[in-house]
């Protein structure tokens, strides 16, 4: 009895608090139908595929305000078929500034492709695109500066001696962002840190991960441009590399390596071109090009010359708008695999298709 | 047996005492009369507007002037669209209403008359068609049909039909003046509702609007001015990328000129005043790109022979507000991170271009294209008003600080600005909804500035979705009561969203006029031109 009570007493609670508060329910469902042919340079090229899927960033979510200084959100995705949280939190705005705890986007994400291929990749991991998608953190924002104390990642120092590391963390991953605008112009400066003890054996490293990004973008009329250039070490720590056509490799991924009781650095350097016009509220077209690349900071491992591993992706789209909160995206374009660290060629991706989505 | 006689008397005294009260208290309540149940059927709407505010308004006039107690009961709507859903499941009402269908429908409900009609809406011109059935068949159909070249005739229409009915059914003479609901007590102000001053239930008002111009695109702004320096005032209104100036003929609109721009600009704001000072009054446009994150403003002015643009590709929002004096400032608000978060300057014109003379103190989260210069309050400095980005009113005083906030909601437009940069993809961005203007005006009988000021309301409260909806809208025309802006007059609520107005006297008749621009329609639909706009306007007679 008095835990129903006590449920009931919740609930009343709750129910309350949703009727002070204002809450806007969204959410949108979004479906990829896309042909894409394999070109392989070491093996026959197998048929053509088609794929009909669920995109995993449908989402569905609410702003909530309690206030005008206190505000939240939430959002769940479709990642694997289950629900996941996208984002949680919730937003202090104090005046002088705004305090976020929860999770949330990082600051190191600086977009402007519209790609939709595969998950919605926009240039993401092969393209260029800084892309640190989201994480628990603690986020400081004045204006056009983001200050925020994020989650750490340390699953990705590959141990390929195999005698076992463990890591050991003093500080949280530190991202700082800053945009500016002016009349059409919008320039953005992004950079992040982290670094961590990693124990090989007897052995003590540090595995120090850095990068920066730029990124420009800028309207005239109905024509829109960005462009981005971003580097840095062991990026894959910090945000988004994946240039191995979805293998797990540590180069590919853009981590450090530990090899011989050493830490190899990966420095990676990426970028991307985006154009757009608009013709009108239902038709426009945008072409994009991105290219990444990493590379370890060693020539030879374990008796293998190493390369520089890199991928490239071009598309053009028509995003199509039958009505407000109605999409239609045909896309056409390639992801290039390119050379792996080893010299060996990749995968060529050509695909079209379109992506279809309804908001609600 | 003396003391039976007695007993027996005395009971027959009881009981035609009680069945004296009875049958009196009966009569007194109206049971013993045959009181007659009509069911008034929603009128059918031939117009290729949305006229479903009208269909209910027809609908809640009818029943209002045709009711009375104890003799005359009209059932309610719910009860209508029930039986009326019933009849068309059950096939008995296929296509239009006529005299057969509403007699059978009539029985079926039970009810003595049968009330249905048609509305249709041509240009300006309307009729009024409408018959009321006995379902006995004991009396002949009473058919009404009546035309006018005016929408806001529709209420003197309606009250010359109930009065028939009355007249001729329910042999009740009632003059048409006294449909008008009391108002003897209150404060008028034309066409406007009574509100109260806060708490009191709004008010009917006896006249309606005035319809002037229909259009198949968004108005998405609006302002008056007597441009040309003719004598008369125009009406400019404002599509995505065109201006429109219109001068008053009869009471239509009739469009002197159209003034197109580059296709990717969508204005959002209108005001027209002489600033420069050279006896023309300039058209100050705030517009966006299409890609809604850029501004490209421009200025529009009148030679003496053709509209020229003094000023282009500006990333500035433009409001001009009265100030205390009455005389007209510019005011403009730079790009900043967004619509709410740029500087406001007092501008100064300066060599044919507009200069940056003063930064005025807000609060945060402050839009110049929703602010306006008060006092708010009696015996007060520099005050401004505003609604912010969370559509609260908010009560600005003279050091820059919100003095006071509305808990209730106003203002929201469907003019948005894309916001966010967390995701390139434009289809999840969020969006700011710019509000729209606020103006301070002399009205009513005490002749005090009021605030006129527009609410939209969305359908489920704003909480679904990212686009807004908006079910209705209405000008609230507000005063300080001491301790908070309440509203004081208000229009009916207007089907869609009211995207601007202004106060002008455009018929020149020593009246001023309220001119709304209301969206009935603007969806965006493949293959289908689906947008609709009015501009209407109430006069403010006192």
């Amino acid at each position: 009895m008095k835990k129903i009570i006590v449920a009931v007493a919740a609930l009343a609670l709750m129910a309350g608090s949703a009727y002070a508060a204002d809450w806007n329910f969204y959410g949108n469902a979004r479906i990829n139908t896309f042909w894409t042919d394999t070109d392989r340079e070491n093996a026959p090229d197998p048929d053509t595929q088609f794929n009909e899927y669920l995109i995993s960033i449908s989402r569905i979510g609410a702003h909530v305000k309690v206030s005008d200084e206190l505000t939240g959100r939430f959002e769940y995705g479709a990642g694997g078929g289950n629900a996941n949280i996208r984002l949680l939190y919730g937003e202090w705005d104090f005046g002088a500034g705004k305090l976020l705890i929860g999770q949330d986007w990082e600051p190191l994400n600086l977009t402007g492709s519209s790609q939709v291929y595969m998950q919605e990749s926009a240039l993401e991991g092969f393209g260029g695109e800084m892309a640190a998608v989201r994480a628990p953190q603690i986020k400081l924002t004045f204006g056009g500066l983001q200050v925020a104390f994020v989650q750490n990642e340390d699953t990705n120092v590959n141990d390929i001696n195999g005698v076992g590391t463990t890591t050991d963390f003093v500080i949280p991953k530190l991202e700082v962002k800053y945009a500016y605008t002016v009349d059409n112009w919008k320039f953005t400066m992004a950079g992040g840190y982290q670094t961590f003890d990693v124990n090989i054996g007897a052995v003590d490293e540090d595995v120090t991960s850095w990068g920066l990004g730029l990124d420009v973008a800028a309207t005239f009329g109905a024509f829109s441009f960005s462009a981005q250039v971003n580097g840095g070490s062991n990026v894959g720590n910090i945000w988004l590399i994946d240039v191995d056509d979805g293998v797990n490799n540590t180069i590919g991924n853009g981590y450090a390596l530990v090899w011989n009781n050493n830490v190899i650095d990966n420095d990676a350097i990426g970028g991307r071109l985006v154009v757009a016009y608009t013709f009108n509220e239902m038709l426009g077209v945008e072409v994009g090009y991105g290219y990444q690349e990493t590379e370890y900071d060693a020539s030879i491992i374990n008796g293998v010359n190493i390369e520089k591993d890199d991928s490239q992706s071009y598309y053009i789209q028509f995003p199509i708008t039958l009505a407000p909160g109605v999409f239609v995206v045909p896309e056409l374009g390639v992801v290039d695999f390119k050379d792996r660290w080893d010299g060996l060629d990749e995968d060529k991706l050509t695909y079209f298709g379109a992506k279809w989505q309804i908001n609600f | 047996m003396r003391q039976f006689m007695q007993t027996f008397f005395a009971f027959k005294i009881i009981v035609v005492v009680l069945t004296f009260f009875t049958f009196w208290a009966a009569a007194g309540t109206g049971l013993c009369r045959d009181a007659k149940t009509v069911a008034v059927f929603p009128f059918e709407m031939n117009s290729s507007q949305d006229l479903g505010f009208l269909q209910n308004g027809l609908f809640s006039m009818l029943s209002s002037r045709l009711s009375d107690a104890g003799k005359v009961d009209v059932l309610d709507r719910q009860t209508i669209d029930s039986a009326l859903a019933r009849a068309k499941a059950g096939g008995l009402v296929k296509g239009a209403f006529n005299e057969g269908t509403a007699r059978d429908l009539g029985a079926q409900m039970g009810v003595d008359y049968v009330l249905f009609g048609s509305l249709t809406h041509y240009g300006e011109s309307i009729s009024l068609d409408a018959s009321m059935v006995d379902v006995s068949g004991q009396k002949d159909t009473l058919a009404f049909f009546e035309q006018s070249n005016a929408m806001g005739d529709v209420i003197p229409l309606v009250n010359a039909f109930a009065g028939d009915i009355n007249m001729k059914v329910f042999n009740r003479n009632i003059d048409n003046k006294l449909y008008a609901r009391p108002q003897e007590q209150n404060p008028s102000l034309g066409g406007l509702q009574y509100a109260g001053g806060g708490g009191m239930p709004a008010m009917q008002a006896s006249r309606g609007f005035t319809t002037h111009l229909k259009m198949d695109e968004v108005i998405r702004a609006m302002a008056t001015g007597d441009l040309n320096k003719d004598g008369r005032l125009q009406v400019v209104t404002a599509t995505d990328s065109a201006l429109q100036i219109y001068h008053l003929e009869g009471n239509l609109f009739t469009r002197e000129i159209q003034l197109d721009y580059a296709s990717y600009l969508r204005i959002i704001g209108l005001d027209v005043a002489d600033i420069n000072g050279n006896g023309y009054p300039e058209i100050f446009v705030t517009a966006m790109t299409i890609h809604r994150q850029t501004l490209s403003s421009f200025v529009v002015e009148y030679n003496g022979s053709s509209y020229t643009t003094l000023q282009e590709g500006l990333s500035y929002y433009f409001r001009v507000i009265d100030s205390v004096d009455g005389n007209p400032v510019l005011y403009a608000q730079d790009k900043g991170r967004g619509p709410y978060a740029g500087k406001i300057y007092i501008m100064s014109p300066a060599n044919n271009t507009y200069r940056e003379e003063k930064a005025i103190r807000v609060p945060r989260g402050t839009s110049v294209l929703s602010l306006a210069r008060g006092p708010v309050r009696e015996n007060s400095g520099d005050e401004f008003l505003s609604i912010n980005q969370h559509h609260r009113l908010v009560l600005i005083n003279d050091t820059g600080s919100d003095e006071w906030e509305s808990t209730e909601k106003y203002g929201k437009t469907n003019n948005y600005w894309i916001t966010g940069d967390q995701a390139a993809d434009r289809t999840v961005r969020d969006r700011a909804y710019f509000n729209p203007r606020i103006k301070f005006h002399s009205v009513g009988e005490d002749r005090k500035k009021k605030v006129f000021l527009i609410k939209n309301s969305e359908f489920g409260a704003g909480s679904l979705g990212r686009i807004k909806r908006f079910k209705e809208g209405r000008v609230d025309v507000m005063s300080w009561n001491g301790i908070a802006l309440a509203p004081v007059f208000q229009t009916v609520p207007l089907q869609g969203w009211v995207s601007d107005f202004d106060i002008a006297d455009i018929d020149n008749d020593g009246i001023e006029e309220l001119l709304i621009s209301v969206v009935t329609r603007s969806k965006i639909a493949i293959l289908a031109k689906d947008k609709t706009s009015n501009i209407i306007s109430y006069e403010l007679k006192n």
